[in-house]
């Protein structure tokens, strides 16, 4: 047993922003947000209450002008109350972007050489041996690193085009798109002037949206007014429509109002629960995943088609009735679209079109439905009848033909959409086939993490591919849902899914809400090797020690800090081994097909 | 043509293409006044620390060096064009000296035992699926134990029921010796199966067709001893499976100390030659 004694961590016990004061939560609540009602203290009880939201799940921020308080693309896990003063939000696409280089971004965060040769001789010796000094109360938080390192775009006026941004006034709030959807930002903000800004990761919204209604209101009608239009702007099917200095003034009115009436008849549907984890294991386990009912329906075959259906977030299962039983022909991932091929044949014919295939939910899905009038006037009139020279819609617009559906086996792809295993970025698959099962996959991803492996060489098989126990990088990661302290998360650089090993508090809700069993939960220990108990008090840290020793959730982080990348694909001798993107069908026909 | 193919293909070709470059080359060379031995010796030399390097290099896969699919083709031809460089260095025939045939004999081991790895890391992955479940090495001892509780679990149920049974008589003198028998390897490696398998599956043919004319087990014994077959069956396949990744795994222990000798001899080679070819230089 170690000597060392450190308190056991809690929920709130690593509060958000270490510099968060009672009397800036006081300050706060004197605010009009909370105190004219609209978000209203008193409905709140005595375990989770406002200030303690406040207190743990916040921070207060005092921004000057030109200092960037969300850049675009980043993955963000908080939502800011805009308190006082004004912000500018830059959303524009492509070349109307401000630069990387504008924004401050650094590179990502990999480690230099020197660091990578350093780890040759600097790994622990010891099993999930941690350096406990990173744990002390002491040590700055990486949050108010983070504060201590905000960046300010230079000369500010001449960098925005103020034409081409939006402002925000206090009292206001934004971020909670991406924060609550679990999807990239989409925008840049950068402060107007002095302003005072209250940041909220998204565990402290999700409990304010479950006792303020108003907050709760605002919050869904902006997810639905703002995230589709910024969606339908970045889908390729709209592009068309958006303003180009190009064109004369009266065509980008009237693309414009195209463009206004898709988003005014366009529905954003959801499918499927988003807090709940469907412990679809089970199904598989008992063997009644594949008959579909656990699979909520979008659209089904054979009934007239009302329109197109987007997928924005989550995976979606296109099948085929067969017989009695209905065969996966494809899945579709997020940017994705159904019903796009009956439609035109539909349109070119003048008759009504029925849908060949059939769209389910494959766990949480957000669809886009825009119905067959909006998309015919907006999309094929656009592309087919206005340019003559296209007879149909462009390849990468246009669903694949029935021929070119099948070019993954079709019992893989039953497998590969059956155990969701199509939600995975970098999903790890071995081919059996060529793998000697020498280990030296499992080696190098030990040399890599301090000689902690951290993944299982072990998974479900189907034919020759086995998908191993190790972290798939979701498109849709369920395991941060209940993160009490948003430990687990996107990097900011990559994307990547990956623990804070200082803020993880052990709880195992990420390992449990995890459905591929690819996060471990581990006893961590000194440099010797001995075990780590926490103190049983908070107050008084040589009370005695508890019985249960210190836990912290592992998992893949994808070698994000590696140069090299992931070290398990790089190690494999026999190109057995991949991180495959299994986004969209066709990426992942390409490896199975080599 | 798939990628694999395609790959193999261009390799061969080219490493074909680079070996008659070495052959002609050499030639030509032996017709001048430069001394080929010194050449082809040196060659042979940097080919042969290059194709160790990979085991050096598999130690750091965090280090930027390119991928170990990559340096493991580049091993495998390297390694081929190395024989060739060695037939060329000791004039296609045996060399004379002791030190020199004993340098001989270790690099044939090297390549020759390199040559076996690359049958089996090409050949077995494929038996090894066949086999069905996919089992972890380190784990084959604690799954073997489970076998054998469970066929004792069932043996023991049977005898509880019925009074004078057979079975665990049948049990200690027919399938235990199987369940406690450590793997023909030999058997596994080039049959697939072992013959003591078959011997038993002889026995417990027999054994089916004595009850069948009532003169051995009841149907209840039969039953618990269908259960027992499977388990058999298994522990045959976990043999089958622990002699072929034991195959994968072990080869190594012959390539890399051969090859640390290789390098061992090649250098007292060098500092002799070196030392007492002062007339030929």
């Amino acid at each position: 047993m170690s000597n060392v004694q450190i308190k056991r961590p809690e929920r709130w016990s690593v509060p958000f922003s270490e510099s968060m004061t009672d009397e800036d939560v006081e300050h706060v609540l004197q605010m009009s947000l909370f105190s004219e009602g609209m978000i209203d203290p008193d409905q709140f009880g005595q375990r989770i209450s406002l200030a303690g939201i406040l207190k743990n799940d916040a921070s207060l921020l005092k921004c000057q002008e030109g200092e960037i308080i969300i850049r675009k693309g980043e993955w963000g896990n908080s939502a800011f109350f805009l308190l006082s003063g004004s912000v500018n939000v830059v959303a524009q696409h492509g070349d109307d972007s401000l630069p990387a280089e504008i924004l401050g971004r650094s590179n990502v965060r990999q480690k230099s050489f020197l660091d990578i040769i350093r780890q040759v001789w600097n790994g622990h010796r010891q099993v999930e041996s941690r350096n406990l000094e990173k744990y002390s109360s002491e040590s700055p938080s990486s949050r108010s690193t983070e504060q201590g390192t905000r960046v300010y775009l230079q000369d500010f006026s001449i960098a925005l085009d103020l034409e081409k941004t939006a402002t925000i006034n206090a009292v206001d709030f934004f971020g909670e798109q991406s924060a609550l959807g679990r999807i990239e930002r989409t925008a840049t903000v950068i402060a107007a002037g002095d302003c005072e800004l209250l940041e909220i990761r998204w565990q402290g919204i999700r409990d304010m949206m479950s006792k303020a209604p108003w907050l709760k209101l605002q919050i869904e009608s902006r997810f639905r007014m703002y995230g589709l239009q910024r969606f339908l702007q970045a889908s390729p099917y709209f592009e068309h429509l958006l303003p180009n200095e190009d064109r004369e003034p009266e065509e980008i009115e009237r693309r414009n109002s195209l463009f206004q009436n898709v988003l005014d008849d366009a529905e954003f549907r959801s499918y499927g629960s988003y807090d709940k984890v469907e412990r679809f294991t089970e199904l598989v386990e008992s063997g009644t995943a594949s008959n579909l009912v656990h699979e909520p329906l979008i659209a089904k075959e054979g009934e007239y088609l009302e329109g197109v259906y987007l997928i924005r977030s989550g995976v979606a299962r296109v099948s085929h009735q067969a017989g009695h039983k209905h065969r996966t022909v494809s899945y579709l991932t997020p940017g994705q679209a159904f019903g796009v091929n009956e439609m035109i044949e539909g349109w070119k014919t003048g008759q009504d079109a029925d849908l060949k295939y059939s769209l389910r939910a494959v766990g949480y899905v957000n669809v886009i439905f825009i119905p067959i009038q909006n998309f015919e006037q907006a999309v094929l009139n656009e592309l087919m009848v206005r340019d003559q020279s296209l007879s149909t819609l462009p390849d990468h617009l246009a669903s694949k033909p029935d021929d070119e559906i099948g070019q993954i086996d079709s019992g893989l792809l039953e497998f590969l959409v059956e155990r969701r295993f199509v939600n995975g970025t970098a999903t790890m698959v071995i081919d059996l086939d060529r793998c000697t099962r020498c280990d030296d996959c499992v080696k190098a991803c030990a040399t890599t993490h301090d000689n902690n492996p951290r993944f299982l060489r072990h998974g479900p098989i189907y034919d020759k591919y086995m998908v191993a126990n190790a972290c798939m990088h979701c498109a849709d990661p369920v395991c941060m849902i209940q993160c009490p302290t948003g430990a687990i998360h996107r990097n900011l650089h990559g994307g990547e899914v990956v623990i804070n090993d200082t803020t993880c508090i052990g709880c195992s809700a990420c390992a449990n809400n995890c459905p591929y069993d690819a996060i471990r939960m581990v006893h961590i220990r000194d440099e010797q090797g001995d075990l780590i108990f926490p103190t049983a008090s908070e107050s008084d840290v040589s009370a005695p020690l508890s019985l249960t020793p210190i836990t912290k959730a592992t998992k893949c982080d994808l070698c994000a800090e590696q140069i090299t990348g992931p070290a398990c694909q790089q190690a494999c001798p026999h190109d057995a081994l991949v991180r495959l993107n299994l986004g969209t069908s066709e990426t992942a026909a390409e490896w199975f097909n080599r | 043509m798939r990628a694999f193919t395609r790959r193999r293909t261009i390799n061969i070709i080219m490493t074909l293409l680079v070996a008659l470059l070495l052959i002609g080359g050499s030639w030509i060379v032996s017709h001048t006044l430069v001394e080929t031995h010194f050449l082809t010796g040196w060659v042979l030399l940097v080919t042969i620390v290059f194709l160790a390097a990979y085991n050096l290099r598999k130690a750091f896969p965090f280090l930027p060096l390119g991928t170990s699919a990559l340096w493991l083709q580049s091993h495998i031809y390297a390694g081929l064009l190395s024989f060739v460089l060695f037939l060329i260095h000791v004039d296609y025939s045996l060399p004379n000296g002791f030190l020199e045939l004993l340098l001989a004999s270790v690099y044939l081991l090297v390549f020759g035992s390199g040559l076996v790895g690359l049958y089996m890391s090409r050949t077995f992955p494929k038996r090894l699926i066949e086999l069905g479940d996919e089992v972890i090495f380190e784990q084959i001892p604690v799954i073997r134990k489970k076998i054998q509780t469970e066929v004792e679990h069932s043996i023991l149920e049977c005898a509880q029921e019925i009074h004078g049974s057979e079975l665990p008589m049948f049990y200690r003198n027919e399938l235990y010796p199987f369940i406690m028998r450590k793997p023909d390897r030999w058997s596994h490696l080039v049959y697939g199966h072992s013959r003591y398998w078959r011997h038993l599956q002889k026995k417990l043919s027999d054994a089916k067709r004595l009850s069948d004319a009532k003169r051995l087990f009841d149907e209840e014994e039969l039953k618990a001893l269908a259960n027992v077959e499977i388990q058999l069956h298994r522990k045959h396949q976990l043999d089958t499976q622990e002699t072929l990744q034991s195959a994968l795994k072990f080869w190594l222990f012959i390539h890399i100390p051969a090859t640390y000798s290789l390098l061992t001899f090649t250098a007292l080679h060098v500092v002799l030659v070196q030392a007492w070819s002062g007339g030929a230089l």
